[in-house]
C-alpha cells in the first residue's frame, strides 16, 4: 500500500468510525420533553428524533463550540430568521422538522416579545439541542441538503475546555462535519477580556485536537461572533481582536497537515444598523454546502475488484 | 360498480377563507354553472353546506368555524374534465390546525384525511397574515419590563403552515400530494398587480421557498380567489356587491384562474 493509499485508508477509517458513533453521540443527548413545547412537534430533536432523521437522510452536522453567551444560538436563529425573509445566499429553505424550536429561539428578536432591545434567551442544559433545516440551491440543480445544528449550552464546552467532561459527554463532537470554535467579538475587542478569551479558546482547541475527540480535526474552523461589536471598535482594538482569531486558527493549523482553518465573521443580529440580519452566514452556508460532510471530503474508499467478480464477469 | 372515491384536504388557520370558499363552491356546483364540474345529486348530509351557502348568498362575513375537528362533506360530482366521482372535502376548522401546531394533537378523522387525501388546498388570507416582524434596533426602547414569553400562537403564519405541511407529510409517511395554494380575499391585493405565486413569494416567503424548493418532486400552484368579491363586513361594499344579478359575478379571480373550480380541477386532474 502506498503512503497515499494508507493515508486515504486511515481517513476513511476515521469517517467510518464517526458514522458508527452516531448512535452513541445521539444517546449522549438528554431527551427532555418541555412542558411549554408542542408535544408532537418538539422544540428540538431528542434522541429518537435525531436517530430517525439520521436514518432517513445523511445530514451535515454543524457544531458551534464556545462559551456561555458567545452567540451560538443567535447564529442558528439568524439563519432561520433570514430565510423567513426570502431566499438567502443563493439557497432556498426547503423545510425543517424543528420549526417550533427555531420559532422559540427567534422570539426575543421579534415585536411579539414586547418593547425591548432584541435579546436571545440562554440555552438551558435541559433544552433539546438538535435543530434541523433542509435547504436547496436556488437553481434547484443540486439535491436537497439536510443540516443538523447542535445547540448546546456553553457550559458543556467550558467543561470540555477544562478537561472535566467525561468521554461520554464529548461523543457528540465526533458527529460534527464542521466544528466552529466561537470567539465572542465583543470580548475580543475588550482589552481586559481579550487574552483570557484567547487562553480559553486555546484550551478548547487543545482538547478538541486530542485523538478521537473529533472525527477529523479538519472539521475545525474559527468563527468570530458579534462581529458588529468588533467592527464598531477602533482600529487598534480591531487589529488586536483579529490577531486573536488568527492565532486560534494557527493553533489548529500547526497540528493538522495541509489544513487552513478558515475564519468566519458573523453578526447574527447586529445591535446597530451597520450589518444586515445574518451578516456572514452566507460564508457559513458555503462552508457547509461546498464541503457538506467529512465522508464526502475524504472520498469513498477504493474498492479492488475481487477475484470472484472478475471470474463472474469473465 | 362502486363509485370512484376521491378526497382533498383543506388546510388553513382560522379566518383564512375555507368556509367561504366552500359556501360559494356549493352554490356553483349545485347550480351546474360550469360544465367542467357540477353536483350530480344532493348530498345526503347537506344542512351544513346549506348554512354556508346561505351566508355566502346573504353577503355575510364568515366567523371562525366553531365545530371541533372536521365536518365531513361528500359530494357526488361529474363533469367534462374528470368524469363522475364522489369527492370528500371535509371542512376542518382553523382552530383544529391551530391546536395541531400548538399541541400536536391529531383527531382521528383529521389524521386519516392527512394520510389518505390526494391533494391539499392551503388557504391564506392576506389580511389575517401574521408576519415575523423584527424589533427595530435603531428605535429607542421604552424599557425592559414588558417581556412577553414565547408561546406557539405568537408564531407567524408562514411558520405554522410550513410546520403543518411537515406534519402532514410525516403522517402520510410519504411525500405530499399536489398542493393548491388559495390566496383568499384576492380583492384585497388585486391592486398590487401581482401573479398569485409572486405574491406568495413576497408575502409568505418561507412557505413559498419550501414549496418551490421541492416543486420538481411535488407540484404546487397558486390561485388568487375572492369568493366574497370584497370586504362584506363593510356595509357599503355589501350593498354594492348585492347589485349584481348573479351572485357568482362578484367572485374575483387572480391572473390565470377562471373560477372557484380551478384549484379542485388542477388537484384532481391528471
Amino acid at each position: 500500500m502506498s503512503d497515499d493509499e494508507q493515508q486515504d485508508s486511515e481517513i476513511v477509517g476515521q469517517s467510518e468510525a464517526a458514522e458508527s458513533e452516531i448512535d452513541a453521540a445521539l444517546e449522549s443527548t438528554v431527551a427532555v420533553s418541555e412542558d411549554e413545547g408542542t408535544g408532537f412537534r418538539p422544540l428540538g430533536l431528542d434522541l429518537a428524533g435525531g436517530n430517525q432523521l439520521a436514518a432517513k437522510r445523511r445530514p451535515t452536522v454543524l457544531i458551534l463550540a464556545g462559551e456561555v453567551e458567545t452567540g451560538k444560538t443567535s447564529i442558528y436563529a439568524a439563519l432561520y430568521e433570514r430565510f423567513g425573509r426570502g431566499p438567502f445566499a443563493g439557497r432556498l429553505f426547503a423545510g425543517s422538522e424543528t420549526i417550533p424550536g427555531f420559532e422559540k429561539r427567534c422570539h426575543g428578536w421579534r415585536m411579539q416579545s414586547g418593547d425591548h432591545d432584541p435579546l436571545m434567551e440562554h440555552t438551558a442544559l435541559a433544552d433539546l439541542h438538535w435543530l434541523h433545516m433542509r435547504i436547496r440551491d436556488s437553481e434547484r440543480q443540486r439535491d436537497l441538503q439536510d443540516l443538523l445544528f447542535v445547540d448546546y449550552n456553553g457550559e458543556i464546552f467550558a467543561d470540555i475546555a477544562s478537561g472535566s467532561s467525561s468521554e461520554n459527554d464529548r461523543t457528540f463532537l465526533r458527529r460534527g462535519d464542521h466544528v466552529g470554535v466561537v470567539l465572542d467579538g465583543g470580548k475580543l475587542c475588550d482589552p481586559t477580556q481579550r487574552q483570557a478569551a484567547l487562553q480559553r479558546a486555546s484550551y478548547l482547541v487543545d482538547e478538541l485536537m486530542n485523538p478521537g475527540v473529533l472525527a477529523d480535526p479538519k472539521a475545525l474552523f474559527v468563527l468570530i461572533s458579534k462581529f458588529d461589536l468588533l467592527a464598531a471598535a477602533n482600529e487598534e482594538q480591531r487589529n488586536a481582536a483579529e490577531q486573536v482569531a488568527v492565532r486560534v486558527s494557527e493553533l489548529i493549523n500547526e497540528r493538522v497537515d495541509t489544513h487552513d482553518a478558515p475564519i468566519l465573521r458573523v453578526a447574527a443580529r447586529s445591535e446597530t444598523d451597520l450589518f444586515p440580519l445574518g451578516h456572514g452566514l452566507s460564508e457559513l452556508l458555503d462552508l457547509m454546502t461546498e464541503r457538506p460532510a467529512l465522508y464526502v471530503m475524504n472520498g469513498p474508499p477504493s474498492v479492488p475488484v475481487s477475484d470472484a467478480f472478475t471470474g463472474f464477469t469473465a | 360498480m362502486s363509485e370512484i372515491q376521491r378526497s382533498v384536504m383543506m388546510v388553513g388557520l382560522p379566518e383564512s377563507g375555507k368556509s367561504t370558499f366552500l359556501g360559494a363552491l356549493y352554490y356553483l356546483l349545485r347550480n351546474a354553472r360550469d360544465e367542467r364540474l357540477a353536483l350530480r345529486e344532493e348530498p345526503s348530509e347537506r344542512q351544513y353546506l346549506q348554512e354556508l351557502e346561505d351566508k355566502w348568498l346573504r353577503y355575510k362575513p364568515f366567523e371562525r368555524s366553531q365545530h371541533p375537528g372536521a365536518k365531513l362533506i361528500e359530494l357526488a360530482l361529474g363533469g367534462s374534465e374528470l368524469g363522475e366521482f364522489s369527492l370528500a372535502i371535509p371542512d376542518i376548522s382553523g382552530e383544529t390546525y391551530s391546536h395541531l401546531w400548538e399541541d400536536g394533537v391529531w383527531s382521528e378523522s383529521v389524521g386519516d384525511l392527512a394520510r389518505d387525501n390526494e391533494g391539499l388546498i392551503v388557504f391564506l388570507h392576506p389580511e389575517t397574515l401574521k408576519k415575523p416582524e423584527l424589533i427595530d434596533v435603531k428605535k429607542e426602547k421604552k424599557g425592559e419590563g414588558d417581556w412577553i414569553p414565547w408561546s406557539p400562537e405568537l408564531s407567524p403564519t408562514q411558520a405554522v403552515l410550513c410546520d403543518l405541511l411537515e406534519t402532514i407529510e410525516e403522517k402520510r409517511q410519504a411525500s405530499l400530494p399536489r398542493i393548491a395554494v388559495v390566496i383568499s380575499a384576492w380583492d384585497a391585493v388585486v391592486e398590487l398587480g401581482l401573479e398569485p405565486e409572486r405574491w406568495l413569494e413576497l408575502e409568505v416567503p418561507l412557505l413559498w421557498q419550501m414549496l418551490h424548493a421541492q416543486a420538481d418532486a411535488r407540484q404546487f400552484k397558486c390561485f388568487g380567489i375572492s369568493a366574497q368579491g370584497g370586504d362584506v363586513a363593510d356595509e357599503k361594499t355589501r350593498l354594492k356587491l348585492a347589485q349584481d344579478k348573479d351572485p357568482l359575478e362578484r367572485i374575483i379571480n387572480g391572473p390565470g384562474a377562471h373560477g372557484l373550480l380551478d384549484p379542485l380541477l388542477w388537484l384532481l386532474g391528471s
